[in-house]
């Protein structure tokens, strides 16, 4: 069969893809636990997120929330560090903690036939924590550690300054992990006591997927956890947020053979109005691999093997960064391009550029839900921003529906040359004359940790 | 058959130009999911011309006869699909994973590219993936902290000459020499149907997705047969310590074994081993470095084995004020107490719990279940082999472990020390 090649295929129709059924039961102790029941593997995962994260810390306590994570799961009830441990890699289960600025998060993984006695043992961890002194300076000690060897990197000395700077006076400025300074000075009765008053979080939620029901969920959530009280209503204080200016922040590395940039600042807390319009806006920008930012400087200048932007948000702002790493002799053109590639979007964005990013959105839509952790991450975001309950359900219709002129002001509301924070890291000596030239921004030099000089 | 996770039913056949290729059909979700594997890797370069396997995983994005440059990417991102490439030791990769009714149009894409790549091969689109690949090894290697390890350990654990003893993304100074004539030549010999294995697995029908591969496969013509590796592998006859100062806070130890080929008599006991060195709290060396003795911040071990043959490795990375050569008496008396007294029943049942379940837990992803199976259908033949290879780990006894470490952990290695600049 002789074919034609020079035209693209026809596109099939596509075939009806049904959204996952969110259940939503809340157990007799007040724990909202939200289901999406998938039995296509014998796997379960589970998510409890409680409100516990970096930025409720004191003052002078940084990194007392992740040493908390770090403790919580050497050792409870019966089980020393090494029996828990023990119990649980012998189904091959895990249960994991991670920390953010605004929660702690206690996943576990467990294949179906394994479940009871993995939930049995994951309870314990959220009653039941020993937080035995061993237990607790070793982790401890790991974790100073773990602090003074990230800013080898020179990625993590970057995102570091932006958070510290970006955030600046807030809680949000604080690195999940504290300085090494402030966990020096943390004993075992601060873990204790900050897990005493937020684990029991009125508004800590669970997020189940995979191969159980609701009600057999329920039942063994009553078994194993009916004693734990999720009833404490914690004060959050509200936090200001102050606007940047144009600024260049530099940071010298030894011997750096490229150059670290994050750029960015502050936008507005997750909304209904232009959370669309921003998304689709920031695709164009730098969020996708044939964004503006990414043909310009990798596959047109070659300067870079990757650049790209996101939007973020934490429970009570938003962030928007652009990042990539350059060839250190390319450092000024390489920031040239993304402050004119951010300006000409502010201007204009192309009818085909709307349409094809529209077309990605949509279409991509089916395979944001095909793993287990994927279903996991939905339910997430769901939850954490509360979103409506039929937020997947108008996830296609919202994004046809905006239109250019949304974009437009969506990209004029979220990327400001006027706040404009620029990091850069980078060998001094071969770049800091040429970034000096740049126009409009204040010149500021910081230490690795992100302090000013 | 009936399908069920670890038992799958399947379609194979091999067209007339001998490309290979392996039909799943699984429908819960619509999409499909491309999987094209060429039998090329960095094993197949030659010292001083190294790096073009990994470079092809870059022109192969940058269009081909009928698609423009970025249309590649554009086109499968338009139709919501996802996309990428890896290139390993033995193989490269190329897959999509895009909604089942854009399944033509990635059958397209990879079929322009596998029989007309060249004539739209240009020096400006290769000057421009040149200082894109330099500022990936740059990014990924030469300005990350012990970033120069992995090529330090294999250009000395192999000698040279060896097809592995070079990094996968080349030498910078063979990147800089990249020439148009050599990358199509390389290009003609290995990127033939010939060499190359086609996975579909997803919302698909076999016969019309049979027809449609023929539709865009079968006028390629086959390519020359491939030419074998040919190579000497001298094992080390001493230890070899290697000391290298680097921009980073603390020491770090690597310590590298040749060992076994993949799917080989001891190929799993080694992954048990790995397990019960360092995977879990409880491990062996976690247990001691890092819980009674406290002088190690991380240690981790894996064998890593691959068609010519394998190589054990261990990482540990030292506490402040720690010296390496107390790491390393502590790791081997471990490792030698692993050999002299054996291992429990329930180092054991945790090993291999651990591989079972992370292994299930990986098929849930189509993308990697098609690049499992074409894993499986390259190196063993038989694209179901998900039974085998769980078996392959139930049949590991104790015995076979400690057998195992001391055949292979007690042979000459390459001992590496990264300490921090003065």
């Amino acid at each position: 069969m002789k074919i034609n090649r020079q035209h693209k295929p026809e596109e099939q129709n596509a075939r009806f893809f049904n959204l996952p059924k969110i259940e939503k039961r809340t157990t007799q102790t007040g724990l909202d636990v939200y289901l999406i029941e998938n039995k296509r593997l014998p796997i379960i995962k589970l998510n409890l997120v409680i409100p516990a994260g970096s930025k409720l810390e004191p003052l002078g306590n940084e990194g007392l929330a992740y040493l908390t994570s770090l403790c919580i799961d050497e050792g409870a009830g019966n089980y020393n560090s090494l029996q828990l441990a023990n119990e649980i890699d012998k189904l091959g289960s895990s249960i994991e903690l991670s920390t953010s600025v605004d929660h702690i998060f206690i996943k576990l993984t467990s294949l179906k036939e394994h479940f009871e006695r993995t939930l049995e043992l994951f309870s314990l961890i959220v009653k039941e924590p020993r937080f035995d002194e061993n237990n607790f300076q070793r982790e401890k000690k790991k974790q100073i550690t773990k602090i003074s060897q990230s800013f080898d990197d020179p990625g993590y000395m970057a995102a570091n300054a932006y958070q510290k700077n970006v955030f600046k006076d807030t809680g949000y400025a604080t690195p999940v992990v504290g300085y090494t300074n402030s966990v020096e000075h943390l004993q075992s009765t601060s873990v204790k006591d900050f897990y005493k008053k937020f684990f029991n979080s009125a508004a800590s939620k669970m997020m189940a997927v995979g191969s159980v029901s609701s009600d057999i969920l329920v039942k063994l959530l009553k078994k194993y956890l009916g004693d734990f009280h999720f009833d404490k209503h914690v004060e959050e204080s509200s936090i200001e947020f102050k606007k940047s200016n144009p600024t260049l922040y530099f940071i010298h590395k030894d011997n750096a053979t490229q150059s670290e940039i994050v750029v960015g600042h502050l936008v507005k807390e997750r909304n209904k109005e232009d959370f669309f319009a921003a998304k689709l806006a920031n695709s164009i920008l730098g969020g996708q691999f044939t964004s503006r930012i990414n043909l310009n400087l990798r596959e047109d200048k070659g300067y870079t093997y990757g650049a790209h932007s996101s939007i973020s948000y934490n429970l009570h702002s938003g962030y928007f960064s652009l990042s990539t790493s350059v060839q250190s002799e390319y450092t000024l053109n390489s920031l040239k391009e993304i402050t004119k590639e951010i300006e000409l979007i502010r201007e204009d964005v192309r009818k085909d550029e709307i349409d094809f990013t529209k077309s990605a959105l949509v279409k991509q839509f089916p395979s944001m839900f095909e793993t287990y952790s994927q279903l996991l991450q939905r339910l997430n975001s769901k939850i954490i921003f509360d979103l409506d309950d039929d937020y997947y359900d108008e996830y296609l219709q919202n994004i046809w529906d905006v239109s250019k002129s949304e974009i437009l002001d969506a990209a004029n509301s979220y990327f400001k040359p006027d706040e404009l924070c620029c990091f850069i890291v980078g060998n001094k000596d071969l770049i800091v004359k040429d970034l000096q030239k740049l126009d409009g921004f204040n010149f500021i030099e910081l230490d690795k940790f992100g302090n000013v000089i | 058959m009936k399908n069920n996770i670890l038992n799958i039913d399947y379609k194979k056949e091999i067209l007339d130009n001998g490309l290979e290729v392996v039909l799943y059909k699984e429908s819960s979700l619509p999409l499909v999911s491309v999987n094209l594997w060429y039998k090329v890797g960095s094993a197949n370069e030659k010292p001083g011309k190294t790096g073009f396997a990994h470079l092809f995983e870059h022109m192969m994005f940058q269009g081909s006869q009928n698609i423009p440059k970025e249309m590649h990417f554009k086109y499968v991102q338009e139709a919501g699909g996802t996309l990428n490439g890896s290139t390993s030791l033995d193989r490269t990769n190329y897959y999509e994973t895009l909604p089942s009714s854009s399944l033509e149009l990635a059958l397209w894409l990879e079929s322009d590219r596998m029989g007309f790549l060249l004539p739209s091969l240009t020096e400006a689109k290769l000057k421009n993936q040149k200082d894109v690949v330099m500022n990936e090894r740059r990014q990924r290697y030469d300005n990350q902290p012990y970033g120069l390890a992995w090529e330090k350990l294999l250009s000395n654990l192999f000698n040279h000459g060896h097809p592995y003893s070079w990094p996968t993304i080349g030498w910078m100074e063979d990147i800089e020499k990249f020439n148009l004539d050599d990358v199509k030549k390389f290009f003609q010999t290995y990127y033939v149907p010939n060499n190359a294995s086609l996975v579909i697995a997803g919302d698909i029908e076999y016969s019309e997705t049979f027809e449609l591969v023929k539709k865009y496969f079968d006028d390629i013509p086959r390519g020359s047969e491939i030419p074998q590796i040919e190579f000497n592998n001298h094992q080390l006859k001493s230890n070899r310590i290697i000391e290298m100062e680097d921009d980073v806070h603390l020491p770090r130890i690597y310590i590298a074994w040749q060992s076994e080929k993949m799917y080989q008599s001891y190929d799993a006991a080694l992954d048990v081993l790995s397990e019960i060195l360092s995977e879990s709290k409880n491990s062996r060396l976690y247990k001691t470095l890092l819980f009674d003795k406290q002088i190690a911040q991380d240690v981790s071990t894996f064998q890593y084995s691959a068609k010519q043959t394998g190589m054990f490795i261990l990482i540990a990375t030292a506490k402040p004020n720690v010296k390496l050569e107390e790491l390393r008496s502590s790791i081997f008396s471990e490792i030698n107490n692993i050999i002299a007294k054996g291992i429990t029943d329930e180092e054991m049942m945790r090993a291999i719990n651990g591989i079972k379940s992370s292994y299930i837990y990986s098929l849930q992803k189509q993308a990697v279940l098609a690049d499992q199976l074409n894993n499986y259908n390259c190196n063993l033949g038989e694209p179901n082999s998900f039974i085998f290879d769980i078996e392959r780990y139930e049949s590991v006894t104790k015995d076979l472990v400690c057998d195992a470490a001391e055949k292979f952990l007690l042979q000459p290695n390459v001992e590496l020390r990264i300490t921090p600049k003065k």
